[in-house]
């Protein structure tokens, strides 16, 4: 029965006009991409303009040692930069110290030179070490390059740039322009440079070692990040595909001929799940062969936890299908459901490039990175695949709970927390008389992630716009204080609370959300600054503990008595933020 | 046979259908009629193993249809009150998909659909997508599909709703055609279409089955009085002083020659059918009175 849906899902989709465009239009982009991938493979190791760093205001901070000219202006423009003026020597350690990605050192007759239409001489200095180097150094070149080409360079005949090759590397974006004669001076300048910044002190003990991991990282792992990229595309849009093919059951209501079929309901969304699993997996090999072909994938074993990546992807769509009613009810879903993925599949694998592999294994697709540089283990393999693909059958199974309840096709549907308080009610939480405090618990754990997710997501953005590490810590505090409440609120829906009650499941919600952060934080200082990771967990227990635990406990009393709640959270949150400065100025 | 026990359907704190229950006898035709949102749907939705039950239990052939459900969906073949079919392949391919979902051996599917779109008139259009017909056309096609498995229980769910008059008298006709050997459940809005068609009627109201009988019990049990018009050759005013006297009877209308009487049964107008009659004609209200007394006053 199963076979005979799928084939009939498979041929439908593949008579569907706009299946057959979009595979269309992703079959151009993968062709349209490997020229583009190769080009950018190439300005990587020879130096060119293709720059694809994300980086925003002041991503980029350089040393510049001049006085202001006509160069420095230009290079001011670029807001990616953020210039620190300083002497050469101090320029140096700045650099060697990883923090300053590239630094200018520019003659004092410069502007004099140009002007006199006699060639001048800038040295770019780079510290190979620093993983912004890279970013840096292209955008300094574009700026160089058009400099010299352009009107105002039409006056400079020789702008040559130094390169060095000794410890501290200045790279020359015009090689062929570099004088023989002027590097040897540079060369014999910078040795003794670098013999006066050798020991920088006031350096955390393993920065270097971050530093270089991360960029080796960089170095190894972006040409594996850009197949990742690419290949994630079938994915998202078949993700789209399974919740169309099951919501346009709903709305066309061709759904209800299938549920009078002498087949049991799970089978129906097995059917539409497999068929289009099918089309991933096609779409899959059909890519990871023509980059293999083309020698953009280095190994196809790729193909597995992409498949991995396509099954978690497909039972989290499958399972917005089954519980929206129409399209519109699944576009917010699908936004909220989207951007965490976003910062799950991508947040991980940007870990992963950039060296913390421990914490990114989890996601199949650091993985795929991985294979692609030949470096996976089977250890590796099994924390990337075994995770997501448990979390795939657990979302499967709950799809097709609710694929079996009616109300998910006819009368009103239940939401989301009446789900939970129906499953609650199975569990006879009733009759336990902690159980408030269990839920509260509970949700407090879940807490932390739904904080994480907001608080990376809100917190770019308000740094983008204020600048403000004060507006941040109060928006932490506000995001953190509000997911710590879904637990409060959760335990008082299904038992009515007294105050009192309400202090302790808000104060159990806190040390729920409290317990977890406080691994995940030694667990992050494990991998960064082994030194200090007792350091913080004792710190972290004492003080952030019993301060969620308060604010929280705050709250509760607004939660159980609702003439206190405005009053209670704004308690909560000054509580919260005030020691999130007080912490903030203790570590400064 | 095909039974209710009990039946209740909840859709939240919404009662859909409320402790339903009804025995319908193998080869008989069952209209269901009742009001907008009565829970119509709901019952057939039910019987059809669409929707699950939240109380009681259906029995079909003697076994229970949630523990059977695959067995038991093979001979229950629905018309739903929309056609519900996939625009894009053609009626051909849609019978064959469904055909094959509920059994129907590969090598028999194509004579099996030839015969049906036969017997719908779209035999000429086994080839032509669905999208190009028109609604009546889908309805005969939807028929065709709810017929493909050659089910023992066919359920109708309003199948002339929104159809012309010609189109709605063929697919009555046809339905005529199925009551010889199968069971059939109909539900509809229009009473003649109950009337003519069925055997037997539930009447249901608020998810509550009011009423469920054959119609001439239905006419006997809730209309009270029934009305007669009876033509007399000599109207005396003897049998006028005995007809105004009779508290059983009760003159509407006075003709020249004519009377129209309401009556609580026929046996009353005896004396006055000894006289000499010109005519008799009993103008006893349809299935639509019947259904107006009993759900009609409430939902004024």
């Amino acid at each position: 029965m199963i076979e005979q849906m799928v084939k009939w899902e498979l041929r439908r989709l593949f008579k569907n006009r706009k299946f057959k465009i979009a595979f269309t239009l992703q079959l151009l982009v993968i062709l349209l991409i490997i020229p583009l991938f190769g080009s950018y493979v190439k300005a990587l190791e020879e130096g060119g303009f293709f720059n694809l760093s994300v980086g925003g205001k002041g991503y980029l901070p350089i040393g510049i040692s001049s006085e202001k000219n006509s160069l420095t202006n230009i290079i001011s423009e670029n807001k990616r930069f953020d210039i620190v003026w300083v002497e050469e020597k101090e320029g140096l350690e700045l650099l060697r110290s990883g923090r300053i990605s590239a630094f200018l050192v520019i003659e004092k007759e410069f502007e004099d030179k140009i002007r006199s239409y006699r060639s001048s001489t800038v040295e770019v200095y780079m510290n190979n070490q620093n993983p912004k180097g890279v970013s840096a150094y292209s955008e300094l070149n574009i700026i160089l390059l058009g400099f010299r080409d352009g009107a105002i360079e039409a006056r400079i005949r020789e702008l040559s740039i130094a390169e060095p090759n000794i410890e501290l590397v200045s790279q020359s974006p015009t090689n062929n322009n570099a004088s023989p004669q002027n590097q040897t001076t540079q060369n014999t300048t910078q040795q003794q440079t670098i013999e006066d910044v050798t020991d920088i002190p006031d350096r955390p003990s393993n920065f270097q070692e971050q530093i270089e991991r991360t960029r080796k990282s960089f170095e190894d792992e972006q040409g594996g990040y850009i197949v990742l990229l690419v290949l994630l595309m079938p994915l998202f849009l078949s993700g789209g595909m399974l919740i169309d093919l099951l919501i346009s059951e709903k709305e066309r209501r061709t759904g209800e001929m299938l549920l009078a079929l002498p087949m049991k309901r799970e089978e129906i969304f097995y059917s539409k799940f497999i068929s289009i699993l099918a089309i991933i997996l096609f779409q899959l090999l059909f890519w990871v062969i023509t980059l293999y072909y083309f020698g953009r994938v280095a190994n196809p074993l790729i193909i597995l936890p992409l498949t991995i990546t396509a099954i978690l992807l497909l039972s989290i769509t499958g399972l917005i299908g089954v519980y929206s009613k129409n399209y519109k009810d699944s576009a917010l879903i699908v936004t909220v459901t989207f951007i965490l993925l976003f910062f799950l599949l991508f947040g991980t694998s940007t870990l992963y490039v950039a060296g913390l592999k421990d914490a990114a294994a989890i996601s199949p697709l650091s993985l795929v990175i991985a294979i692609e540089n030949g470096t996976y283990s089977l250890k590796e393999a099994a924390i990337s695949i075994l995770p997501s693909l448990s979390f795939s059958i657990i979302l499967i199974y709950l799809s097709t709970v609710l694929y079996k309840k009616d109300e998910f096709y006819f009368g009103p549907r239940p939401s989301i927390s009446d789900l939970v308080f129906e499953f609650a009610g199975k569990l006879r939480l009733k009759d336990i008389v902690f159980s408030p405090y269990l839920i509260a618990l509970i949700l407090g754990f879940i807490a932390i992630f739904i904080s994480i997710i907001f608080e990376i997501f809100f917190g770019i953005i308000a740094l983008y716009f204020t600048e403000s590490i004060f507006a941040i810590l109060f928006l932490w505090a506000i995001i953190e204080e509000l997911s710590k409440s879904i637990g409060v609120f959760s335990a008082e829906r299904y038992f009515p609370l007294k105050w009192h009650e309400g202090i302790l499941a808000g104060m159990t919600s806190g040390l729920g959300f409290s317990l977890l952060e406080n691994i995940i934080f030694t667990a992050f200082t494990l991998n960064l600054f082994p030194d200090y990771a007792l350091r913080v967990f004792v710190m972290r227990t004492f003080l952030s503990g019993g301060i969620h635990i308060v604010s929280t406990g705050v709250i509760g009393i607004g939660i159980s008595e609702r003439k206190y709640m405005v009053p209670a959270f704004l308690a909560g949150i000054m509580i919260h933020f005030i020691y999130n400065i007080t912490v903030l100025w203790g570590a400064l | 046979m095909i039974e209710f026990l009990d039946v209740s359907k909840l859709f939240g704190d919404h009662k859909a259908l409320d402790c339903a229950s009804i025995k319908i006898e193998d080869g008989t035709t069952i209209g269901i009629v009742g009001p907008n949102g009565a829970g119509k749907t709901t019952l057939i939705r039910l019987l059809c193993g669409i929707l699950k039950p939240s109380h009681g239990q259906i029995i079909i052939d003697g076994k229970d249809l949630q523990k059977h459900s695959a067995e038991i969906k093979k001979i229950i073949g629905y018309l739903p009150e929309e056609p519900n079919l996939y625009e894009r392949p053609t009626a051909g391919e849609l019978l064959e998909y469904f055909g094959l979902l509920y059994g129907v051996p590969k090598d028999k599917i194509n004579q099996r659909i030839d015969e049906l779109l036969n017997l719908v008139g779209l035999s000429d259009r086994k080839d032509w997508k669905v999208s190009s017909f028109s609604k009546g056309m889908k309805q005969r096609l939807a028929i065709s599909r709810a017929l493909i498995h050659d089910p023992k229980i066919i359920v109708f769910d309003e199948p002339t709703m929104g159809l012309d008059p010609l189109t709605s008298r063929k697919i009555r006709d046809f339905i005529k055609t199925l009551k010889k050997n199968k069971t059939i459940i109909l539900c509809t809005h229009y009473m003649y279409e109950a009337e003519q068609l069925c055997d037997k009627i539930a009447i249901i109201d608020k998810g509550k089955i009011k009423a469920y009988d054959t119609i001439e019990n239905l006419k006997e049990i809730y209309i009270k009085e029934k009305t007669f018009k009876i033509g007399l050759k000599n109207m005396t005013s003897e049998i006028l002083d005995r007809i105004s006297l009779d508290k059983n009877l009760k003159v509407e209308e006075r003709g020249e020659n004519y009377l129209i009487i309401k009556a609580l049964s026929y046996e009353d107008l005896n004396y006055i059918l000894r006289e000499e009659t010109i005519y008799f004609e009993d103008l006893t209200p349809s299935l639509e009175e019947v259904f107006i007394e009993l759900v009609g006053s409430k939902n004024d």
